[in-house]
């Protein structure tokens, strides 16, 4: 008996170790299901997350480079975000606001942050008209801090393909013609 | 069952009497829920670890800003696809007196049509042309039915006025006016 709860102690410490928690999502995503086998590795991504409501959300994996991230767009853009901003700016599940919406949203508690979550605008993708593009800033950014950094697109089975269509001409702008979209599975159909 | 054995003789032996007459009673401990427990957690770690990679389907798109060199294609060779919205599909083959047909995403609609083309026609390249309607999800169907079907000639081109004309002269018009011409 000794041995057999050594051992199962030794494989809870493992898996306790190298468990990477699934990144909760600002919003509730159904990805569209397909047949692809392949699995994004754990770290190093950067995804855009866009809802069935068009929104677009931005996350990225690491808290470092995250916090990395936050200081650059900081002094880029004069955001203005205190130390302790940009220590919150790093633990945060993910970013859908404007760049000048961050720091109000910094400086409030957790608790305010989580509800003022629903309301979240997302990130501006630009579009037709003059509207500006900060999506460009954080793909652009984001490479920056992490050269690794995969470029994945997890979009809701219902988005309109309008919105898909600008972020993917996003990517194409700042030179990332490779990316990821995550998917459900789906058995493979015999041919 | 497990146990621990925590008879240690020698420092009991040097302590009184009365020390003694309570070493008689066990001092195992039952370890049944501690393990119980570690298995709990085992499995958790285990089931937490292996099910949250997502999967992914790769896509890649070609370079911007170099329209000098985009090949030419005979329109003979084309397949075009337009995605519609309510999940509509619609194909025709070149552009010139194109026949616009209309199909869907299960397996005996968009899957046979590829099939079939791809297999009468080597040189066929896909076309693949969603309209403001259609959803994300429509893309992500049609991109996986093209890895099905092994169909590797494809590109992501915009709807445009042309195709839009065409597909309304063969819904009569009825779903064009929502759908939205520009891209």
């Amino acid at each position: 008996m000794t041995p057999m709860v050594d051992l199962g102690f030794l494989l809870v410490t493992f898996f306790m170790m190298t468990t990477q928690f699934a990144p909760s999502e600002l919003t509730a995503i159904t990805t569209p299901a397909a047949t692809a086998e392949e699995k994004l590795p754990e770290s190093n991504n950067a995804v855009i997350v866009i809802s069935k409501d068009n929104k677009v959300f931005f996350r990225m994996d690491g808290v470092k480079h995250v916090k990395l991230l936050g200081e650059k767009l900081n002094s880029r853009y004069n955001l203005g975000l205190s130390q302790s901003e940009i220590e919150n700016f790093s633990h945060q599940t993910g970013f859908g606001l404007p760049f000048s919406q961050l720091k109000q949203y910094l400086s409030l508690s957790t608790e305010q942050q989580k509800n003022t979550q629903s309301q979240f605008s997302g990130i501006p993708v630009g579009g037709t008209g003059s509207e500006i593009n900060e999506l460009t800033d954080w793909v652009i950014f984001a490479r920056i801090v992490n050269n690794d950094a995969r470029l994945v697109i997890k979009g809701d089975k219902a988005t309109n393909y309008p919105v898909i269509k600008k972020v993917m001409d996003t990517l194409q702008a700042c030179n990332v013609n490779k990316f990821y979209l995550i998917t459900d599975t789906k058995e493979k159909p015999k041919i | 069952m497990g146990e621990v054995n925590t008879d240690n003789r020698k420092k009991s032996d040097q302590k009184s009497g009365l020390v003694k007459k309570g070493k008689k009673l066990s001092t195992r401990v039952d370890m049944t829920p501690v393990v119980d427990l570690a298995f709990l957690l085992l499995t958790f770690f285990m089931l937490a670890t292996t099910f949250i990679k997502p999967q992914v389907m790769t896509l890649v798109l070609p370079e911007k800003d170099n329209n000098t060199n985009q090949p030419k294609v005979n329109e003979k060779n084309v397949l075009n696809v337009i995605l519609g919205g309510d999940n509509k599909v619609y194909w025709y083959i070149g552009f010139t007196g194109a026949q616009v047909k209309e199909t869907n995403y299960s397996d005996t609609g968009l899957r046979k049509i590829l099939m079939d083309e791809t297999k009468s026609n080597e040189k066929l390249v896909v076309l693949i042309k969603p309209e403001d309607k259609s959803t994300y999800a429509n893309l992500v169907n049609t991109l996986d039915e093209l890895t099905i079907t092994g169909t590797s000639r494809y590109a992501l081109v915009t709807y445009d006025p042309e195709d839009k004309a065409l597909i309304d002269s063969f819904t009569g018009g009825a779903g064009g006016q929502t759908a939205g011409g520009k891209s």
